[in-house]
């Protein structure tokens, strides 16, 4: 054999492992499965979607506050151990429910996880200011989660005391590794962080959604400032956010409780009427998993805690107050049986999503109105109360 | 024997060249093989007494020159008896095979080496020899074949992939398959089917074999590489061993055509193996039912399913109006009369759906070559009417290997194959395991095995009874209900080879698979399943039948069916395309005729896509022109619920790898071993440091025989020493590819149809740290054989310590996942194989060869947060946990039965319980008590070979020592009147003070059972207490076979040149397992779905060659 042919065809290897080296990495970088690439404007949007916290603390922080009695009765027992540990104000080990600790703090600090990724993808394009509208819904998303978060798991605010109480950790980027630490700061400082993503994404978010009523649009943000410096005892500002809600005539916003009442309260038909996206009353809705829809009626379900008869009927649904007997004064009525001492507005559906149908397994559902504009009008009434402006309307 | 100048340029050549005295003699002369004459290259001739020695060249010649008086020589040569001559001049030499061939080449896939060279633990497995006649899938027939391997025949049917395990599992979250590399290329699977799936009895365990497709004829051997040394060359996936297989060539020569047909007949299975109640006792507890006030007359109509009571009932109910009277009277004689006939029914389940009709399997291949080209072509037909019903599978297999020598120093080897299986398999969906519950269950189960193994035999075949509400019969039902499944791959490959200079070989290699697969679940109009969509026959069952639809848009409506007509299509594709190129150089030389240097280095890049694609069909009419009717509140319940209708899931794996590896040898006496690789996958995600993983190993290995001082110790007549250290590893498994956060879409939880909008969601957080499972491992062992190879012996020990496994790990959670995976975990593992093969006599006619194979091996997992729940730690085949093997089953404690017959155990906060019991937890396992692991930890076999002339006589049993399993969970806290009981439930409680007697609980009564419908959790628990629990040790007689081949000179005018017949009978039956069992198979998961244990069967075979 020729000596330069053998040269010329020894080397033929090396030459494709040179080639080959160079373009390796752009060989590898083919991703293993179908994930995806934020892109576009409008797949930063679909990320957002899920960028709301997929808990709602009501079950935990009902079974904590006064709102619920431990009623004695041999045959109403509590629903699980979670409601038991909630009830009696016990370490909650319990890890299965959606509104033990454990899922809180998943499914808030997923929101700012998600709410987080896009914010990143936003700040590394150039044309940053397309983006502007999908930039103040992930800032209030991500406002909201913590806020959200800290009803559960921070003491309450007092300008006093807020710079003393622990805050919580507050990601400003994606988690890239496993186990990162944040410092936990004071609670003012939470409270400083939550206002700035507020105020920021107040003034850029927009409302153009394809279903409005589930994202941050305008009135929800006013909304969810009017409650967020109602908490943080900045009653004048809270004042001027309701205000932006209300409106001139606050009667055309609010429920219409007569028309609710009306429907009677059997199967689900208020509850899913209470959550209708077309009810202008309804400003913000949350589908979350809960399976407070059926423990907080008059079911057998976690009867010993409840919100019973005494509570009913001396302090809340169907209390005395300046404007008479709530239970014959106010629009709705109230529901119960006899069977249980439980007394709820069937305000809250309960909706089993049924993963798998022969086998039966499926994860209760229930959707709030988060942000409503009853709540608003009560939070401005407490606003005012608060600084002493009594003759408010 | 092979000779080819590939082997004769990696051949050792032991050359001393001596001057000799004065007087010289001239010997000269030709070495051939005995039988075919064909010459030998390289054996030695030694003139005796001297050092004297030449080697034959490549027409067997040899010559050389002495100065003794009267020389003799003695010519020897690996693999054939060495002879010693009276020497003289154009002497033919004929050399006789040795019947205890020692390998003389170890094929590792890539590369071909000499033994002597070789310092890895290997084992070779002769595909003749270990071949399980009437078994078509060839990764079968490896159980007991090899030290350290075990294959845990899991389920029997074709398709499925046994467990294989290769020194223990490797991996505690991945898979620790080992890699199937075929004619030098790595076999993928088209749906990576984990290992603790194989044992599922899902439908896609019928295509996790990837060489189902390999027509076990087409095989010549198998070589399995266990260490570190062997393996490191495949870099990462090899992490758990190799498999390679090596596939028949042709032969320079006349063409040969040769033909075997395999005739198999499988036994039915019988009632005397299992512990099933007969009907007349099953009726007895029936009666106990009904008088705890069970199986009461409205509860049992309106119910889901029922069976002999129900259809009673049903009969009272039916009325006739022309004769004016009930189905059935409503008097108790007639009623016990109705009952007492089908408590002497017995049905024999068995014999209704099994049969032992014949398999067949036909197989012809074509063989042949010039001296420049050989060929191999084979074509295969396998047929198979099914053991029970609906499982039949028809399988083609052609292949082609074409070896042309374009020049002296080119070569080309052509290789091309194809394999089309048609399949059927009963109609079954996925498995669920009720968490809350306790339960492992699967809907819709028509499995015929386990059918007949669960189903009570006081049923009648014929007669339908209730199932989901609607009525079932399982004749109807497997004809109505099955699964279709059309698997065709084909690969072609083709490598060049070029020998430029003496001792340098390059080669470049191109191969490309495609597979694909289509699985259609037939659902037709009229089975169970479609009719249960339909069922509301009363107001009560309308309320009650979970597969109607209640609209929520509108709050007035009654549940309405989504499939008013026609059946179900679930349709499944798996598609899979694998290229790969390769290109590699091999230098061999020997300097001085003493340092032996091999030098080898290659870079591959391969890349493997696959696309799972599914649909589900609804409304399909079958029976009116295959039209499909559906309606739009089937589509607005699947979006309400979030279902999708088809999905498609493609997925990629790509890698990049350089290797090189580097032996030295010292005369053939000491040999120095090294190899590196270094290699990428995109299995990290982008951009990632950890992308990269270098992997290499360092060995050694001391041939004693080479010495000239070892004849000293003689019987001993070889002996090598040999030891590896390596470090290799293997990507995380493909859920856990989270190097940057996944983020995909997905359809959010709206209570409205109307509010749904679609949205992205980050299905795993970002781990930038991702890396790649690595493990160390060292590896000793020696290979001796004494007097003269009829004694052979091999034991290798080996300690691995496995680290930067995926495991969870606890986080601050302010990702949103508190506890995320990462490269946390450890696991430490240790073993020893012994192989001892001897050939116990040897006359001219007989002999009797045992070969005996011992493997031990042992894991620990020493560092890992145990995040396994009790349901997967008590069932299957259990689960990980700290300080424990890779796989161990634990059990729930057992208190006691209490005075009420109910079964009570010990729960998760340490309370003695009947019904507080949490399935899930994570965190307190420590309460359950390790009942062992569920890999066997001593494997074997002992196998002895007869031979009396043309008689073979094969014995071989396989053993497995050291795992437990879980016995089938029968007890429940409500039955019904189809549930089969076992014998155990003669013991049981039935009043008051037995409790202190028997441990087997009793049948609750109905009040007891509404008092408190917790209870079931206590049930559910016993059935995962250590009292339902064995072991899985076992002797097993696998093969008995008695072959004969015909004597050459019967055909000597003939045109067939020569015959054999064999009878065989496998798993015949289990010498040693655990009474506990009772029946049940130690190796097999009665999980139903697709699973299936491995048949008693006979098979003839006949062998024609022309």
């Amino acid at each position: 054999m020729n000596i330069i042919r053998n040269k010329y065809i020894a080397a033929l290897p090396l030459a494709v492992a040179s080639l080959a080296l160079a373009s390796c990495n752009d060989f590898l970088n083919k991703y293993p499965d179908s994930r995806m690439d934020l892109k576009t404007s409008s797949e930063v949007s679909q990320l957002l979607v899920s960028a709301y916290p997929a808990a709602h603390p009501a079950y935990l922080t009902e079974m904590y506050s006064d709102n619920t009695d431990e009623q004695m009765h041999s045959t109403w027992s509590a629903f699980d151990r979670f409601q038991e540990q909630a009830y009696q104000w016990k370490d909650i080990d319990e890890v299965r429910n959606a509104e033990t600790p454990y899922q809180l703090w998943e499914a808030h600090y997923t929101a700012v996880a998600t709410a987080n990724e896009a914010i990143a993808h936003i700040n590394s394009v150039n044309n940053a200011h397309d983006y502007d509208a999908q930039m103040g819904e992930a800032l209030l998303c991500r406002a909201f989660a913590m806020f959200q978060l800290s009803t559960v798991f921070c003491q309450a605010y007092d300008k006093t005391t807020a710079q003393n109480n622990l805050g919580l950790a507050y990601p400003t980027e994606p988690e890239k590794v496993v186990g990162r630490l944040i410092e936990r700061g004071t609670l003012a400082q939470l409270y400083n962080n939550i206002e700035k993503d507020l105020l920021q994404g107040l003034e850029l978010v927009g409302t153009k959604y394809a279903r409005p009523k589930f994202h941050f649009t305008k009135q929800a943000a006013y909304a969810f400032a009017t409650r967020f410096y109602l908490y943080a005892q900045q009653y004048d500002k809270a004042v001027k956010y309701a205000d932006l809600v209300l409106g001139e005539q606050p009667t055309d916003v609010l429920r219409n409780w007569t028309e609710w009442n009306r429907l009677g309260p059997s199967g689900n038909v208020q509850p899913n009427a209470f959550v209708m996206a077309s009810n202008n009353a309804n400003i913000l809705l949350l589908p979350v998993p809960s399976e407070w829809g059926v423990i907080s009626i008059p079911t057998l379900l976690g009867s010993k805690y409840a919100h019973g008869q005494l509570l009913s009927k001396t302090e809340t649904l169907q209390a005395a107050g300046p404007w008479g007997d709530s239970g014959n004064e106010m629009l709705y009525s109230v529901t119960y049986n006899n069977g249980v001492s439980k007394y709820a507005l069937r305000k809250i559906p309960y909706v089993p999503r049924v993963l798998d149908v022969s086998a039966g397994i499926g994860i209760p559902y229930s959707e709030f109105a988060v942000f409503n504009t009853d709540a608003t009008l009560l939070e401005r009434a407490e606003a005012y109360a608060l600084s002493g402006q009594y003759d408010k309307p | 024997m092979l000779m080819n100048k590939k082997l004769l340029m990696c051949l050792l050549t032991l050359l001393l060249c001596v001057s000799a005295a004065v007087a010289q003699t001239k010997i000269t002369g030709t070495v051939v093989s005995f039988g075919d004459n064909e010459p030998v290259i390289g054996a030695t001739i030694t003139v005796v007494g001297t050092k004297t020695a030449a080697v034959t060249d490549i027409d067997g010649h040899f010559s050389l020159t002495t100065d003794v008086h009267n020389p003799q020589i003695t010519v020897s040569y690996i693999g054939m008896v060495a002879q010693t001559l009276k020497a003289s001049t154009n002497m033919k030499v004929e050399l006789k095979a040795n019947a205890q061939v020692l390998n003389e080449v170890v094929v590792t896939g890539l590369t071909r080496t000499d033994r002597r060279l070789f310092t890895g633990a290997t084992d070779k497995v002769d595909a003749e020899k270990a071949r399980l006649s009437g078994v078509a899938d060839i990764s079968r027939s490896l159980e007991g074949q090899a030290a350290g391997v075990s294959v845990q025949n899991v389920s029997g049917t074709f398709g499925t992939a046994p467990k294989i395990r290769v020194r223990g599992a490797t991996s505690i979250y991945g898979s620790s398959k080992p890699l199937w590399v075929v004619d030098g290329v790595i076999m993928e699977d088209a749906a990576n089917v984990g290992a603790d799936d194989l044992a599922s009895g899902n439908p896609e365990t019928l295509i996790s074999s990837a060489i189902a497709g390999l027509n076990a004829d087409d095989i010549e051997s198998f070589q399995i590489l266990k260490d570190g040394s062997a393996t490191s060359i495949y870099g990462a996936r090899a992490m758990a061993g190799v498999i390679v297989v090596t596939t028949k060539k042709g032969k320079q020569g006349q063409a040969h055509l040769s033909y075997t047909g395999e005739f198999t007949s499988r036994l039915v299975p019988s009632y005397s193996n299992f512990d099933i109640l007969d009907s007349k006792e099953q009726m007895g507890i029936y009666r106990e039912l009904a008088d705890k006030g069970w199986l009461n007359f409205s509860e049992v109509l309106n119910g889901s399913e029922y069976g002999v009571y129900g259809k009673m009932y049903e009969l009272l109910n039916k009325y006739n109006k022309t004769t004016g009277r009930f189905a059935l009277d409503n008097t108790t004689e007639a009623k016990n009369r109705y009952l007492q006939a089908a408590e002497f029914r017995n049905t024999n389940w068995f014999d209704q759906l099994f049969s032992s009709n014949i398999m067949q399997n036909h197989s012809i291949s074509l063989s042949g070559g010039t001296q420049t080209s050989n060929y191999y072509a084979s074509l295969s037909a396998m047929i198979d009417p099914g053991w029970y019903k609906q499982s039949n599978v028809n399988r083609y297999t052609i292949n082609l290997n074409l070896t042309q020598h374009l020049t002296d120093n080119l070569s080309l080897n052509l290789i091309g194959g194809a394999a089309y299986r048609k399949q059927r398999a009963p109609g079954t969906l996925g498995q669920d395991v009720d968490v809350v519950g306790g339960e492992v269950k699967r809907d819709f189960d028509i499995n015929p095995y386990s059918y007949a193994s669960n189903t009570s035999r006081v049923l009648d075949p014929n007669e339908y009874y209730l199932a989901n509400f609607a009525p079932f019969n399982i004749f109807n039902e497997l004809n109505n209900n099955y699964i279709d499944l059309n698997v065709i791959d084909a690969k072609f490959q083709l490598e060049l080879k070029y020998k430029p200079i003496k001792g340098l070989e390059l080669s470049a290699l191109g191969a490309f698979k495609y597979m694909t697969s289509t699985q259609e679940h037939n659902v037709k109009d009229n089975s169970n399943q479609a009719l249960a969509y339909r069922a509301m026959s009363n107001g009560i069952i309308r309320e009650a039948n979970k597969y109607l639809y209640t609209d929520p848009s509108n709050p007035y409506v009654l549940p309405m069916p989504v499939l008013p007509y026609g059946g179900l299509y679930h349709k499944g594709d798996n598609r899979m395309t694998d290229f790969d190129i390769r290109t590699t150089a091999n230098y061999n030389h020997t300097f001085a005729e003493k340092h032996i240097m091999n030098l080898f280095a290659g870079m591959e890049i391969k890349s493997i896509e696959r696309q799972r694609n599914t649909f589900e069909g609804t409304g399909l009419r079958y029976d009116a022109g295959q039209v499909p009717f559906y309606i739009y509140q089937y589509f607005k319940q699947a979006v309400e619920a979030g279902n999708t209708y088809y999905m498609i899931t493609p997925t990629n794996s790509r890698s990049v790898a350089f290797y090189g590896n580097a032996t030295y040898s010292y005369k053939g006496r000491y040999v120095f071993n090294g190899t590196l690789r270094y290699e990428g996958s995109n299995q990290m995600g982008r951009d990632s440091n950890a992308r990269w993983m270098p992997t290499w190993n360092v060995s050694g290995a001391w041939n004693m025989h080479e010495e000239e001082w070892f004849n000293r110790l003689s019987p001993l007549s070889r002996l090598t020493l040999r030891a590896s250290y390596s470090l290799t590893g293997t990507p995380p498994d493909a859920s856990y590819a989270n190097s940057t956060a996944i983020i995909k879409a997905s359809n959010p939880f709206r209570l409205f149809a109307e509010d749904q909008e679609p949205q992205l969601e980050i299905y795993e957080l970002a781990n930038t740290n991702l890396t790649y499972e690595k493990k160390n491992e060292l590896n000793l062992g020696f290979d001796a054989s004494l007097w003269n190879n009829r004694l052979g012996i091999t034991f290798d020990y080996y300690t691995r310590r496995n680290f930067d496994e995926i495991g969870p790990m606890v986080s601050p959670g302010l990702g949103g996942q508190i506890i995320r995976a990462a490269n946390v975990a450890e696991m430490n593992s240790n073993g020893v194989e012994l192989s001892i093969s001897s050939v116990n006599t040897k006359t001219k006619n007989f002999s009797w060869t045992t070969n005996f194979i011992y493997a031990y091996a042992n894991t620990n997992i020493t560092k890992l947060f145990n995040q396994g729940n009790v349901m997967s730690l008590v069932s299957g085949s259990g689960f990980a946990k700290k300080g424990y093997p890779a796989r161990s089953l634990f059990s729930i404690p057992f208190i006691g039965i209490n005075n009420e017959g109910i079964p009570m155990v010990l729960n998760e906060k340490g309370m003695i319980t009947s019904d507080d019991i949490n399935f899930q937890e994570r965190t307190l396992t420590d309460f359950l008590k390790y009942e062992g692991s569920t890999d066997p930890l001593h494997t074997g076999s002992i196998g002895n070979v007869f031979t009396y002339r043309g008689f073979r006589l094969n014995v071989f049993v396989t053993y497995a020592f050291g795992n437990v399993v879980r016995l089938d969970p029968k007890f429940r806290a409500r039955y019904n009147d189809l549930v089969s009981m076992t014998n155990t439930f003669k013991n049981r409680w039935t009043k008051a003070g037995e409790e202190t007697q028997t441990n087997v609980p009793g049948i609750l009564s109905k009040a007891q059972y509404m008092a408190n419908t917790s209870l079931r959790l206590g049930y559910n628990a016993y059935n995962y207490t250590n009292l339902r629990i064995a072991k899985g040790d076992f002797v097993r007689l696998k093969e008995v076979s008695l072959g004969y081949d015909m004597p050459a000179k019967w055909f000597q005018k003939a045109v067939v040149k020569n015959m054999s017949l064999k009878l065989q009978a496998t798993n015949l039956f289990l010498l040693y397992a655990d009474k506990r069992l009772n029946g049940q198979d130690p190796e097999f998961y009665n999980v139903g779905g697709v699973a299936s244990p491995m048949p008693k069967q006979f098979t003839l075979t006949v062998k024609l060659g022309l």
